[in-house]
């Protein structure tokens, strides 16, 4: 494995600042993923979601040398890439009221069911579109690769830090309850609004 | 097998298939790569102070009527610092976006709309620090101006 993958990420800002381009690379393979995901979870549409992630890159590097936390970078572009994220939602809600609804069409599902593998993937991928939104929106951050810090998911969702976890469990508990509901995509989607509840009670 | 692992192992499944139905585009790498280009340690930077699009209460304001009669900003932004003022209003038209800036603290002449991976584009300031720049595409972007002590001042990166 690449050693500047095992350094911290105080430590890879270091070296960033100090012009060490492999180190700007590392970081953003640690962290492109995640902001990524919190731009799908928020549901922007392709365009919208890599131009969030790119600003929020600029941002760091016009930031570089002035970021107080280095140990918490993570962070920081998480909550930036959701500031990003917000205002872009605004933009767009904005834009649809002037020129109607043409540019609504929702494009944050891609269910492209030719490249899953399985029907065993397609059917967990169908489960986890009929969970409600807020389960939707965690677990779609929670799949970034590598996987994220839970401090850079609470940052990203403005979230308690505690609640996570507890969230994830309920969250998934409520996927598997849809994946024994039934193989149909519509029964699963009626299931999973009709049986809101139902993962509370373990 | 315990809950954990469970778990663990339902959000590994759901991490694959995400990475076959929503993978990273590969432009979107290459524009976190190529971030690093825009460092610039020579120059000052106006922070952006207020947006109309943004929802932190600290940068917030109401949008206001400005410009011809009936018209209403789409996106008002507000930059400072280094002794420069940016008001920076965002107009959608028909192709791309219609920029109108006011700047204070800035010679006259000419700033730079930068916009990463795409094509710099000068704009011309009159003599009260008014510029206007049509068809502007979407995306990344910044000003870059020379202020009038002197110093080459750039606003915070916004996505328009």
């Amino acid at each position: 494995m690449d050693p500047l993958h095992q350094l911290d990420s105080a430590e890879l800002v270091e070296r960033v600042r100090a012009h060490d381009q492999a180190a700007w690379v590392a970081l953003t393979e640690r962290y492109t993923g995640l902001l990524w995901s919190v731009a799908r979870s928020m549901r922007l549409n392709e365009e919208d979601a890599a131009d969030a992630v790119q600003t929020t890159w600029l941002r760091l590097v016009e930031q570089l040398d002035t970021l107080r936390e280095p140990d918490r970078v993570g962070s920081w572009l998480a909550t930036t890439v959701r500031r990003e994220c917000l205002a872009a939602l605004r933009r767009r809600t904005r834009l649809a009221t002037m020129d109607g609804w043409e540019d609504m069409a929702d494009s944050a599902e891609p269910l492209d069911e030719a490249l899953l593998r399985a029907e065993r993937d397609a059917a967990l991928w169908r489960a986890f579109h009929a969970l409600p939104e807020n389960c939707r929106t965690l677990l779609r951050v929670l799949m970034a690769d590598p996987p994220p810090k839970y401090a850079e998911v609470a940052a990203a969702l403005d979230m308690p830090i505690g609640s996570i976890g507890p969230t994830r469990r309920r969250c998934l508990d409520a996927l598997r309850g849809i994946l024994l509901s039934g193989p149909e995509p519509s029964d699963a989607r009626s299931a999973g609004t009709n049986r809101g509840g139902h993962d509370e009670s373990r | 097998m315990n809950r954990d692992e469970d778990d663990d192992t339902l959000l590994a499944r759901l991490r694959t298939i995400a990475d076959h139905t929503d993978a990273v585009p590969d432009a979107v790498v290459a524009a976190a790569r190529a971030a690093i280009e825009t460092r610039d340690l020579d120059s000052e930077l106006a922070a952006l102070i207020a947006d109309s699009a943004a929802t932190t209460p600290a940068q917030t304001f109401e949008a206001v009527r400005s410009g011809p009669p009936g018209t209403v900003a789409e996106r008002l932004l507000s930059f400072e610092g280094a002794g420069v003022q940016v008001e920076l209003e965002v107009v959608r038209s028909g192709d791309g976006l219609t920029l109108m800036g006011q700047l204070i603290g800035v010679e006259p002449g000419e700033c730079v709309i930068e916009r990463a991976g795409g094509r710099d584009e000068a704009v011309h300031l009159d003599e009260l620090g008014r510029f206007l720049a049509e068809g502007v595409p979407a995306g990344p972007a910044r000003l870059r101006c020379r202020s009038t002590t002197g110093r080459t001042v750039v606003t915070a990166w916004v996505s328009l």
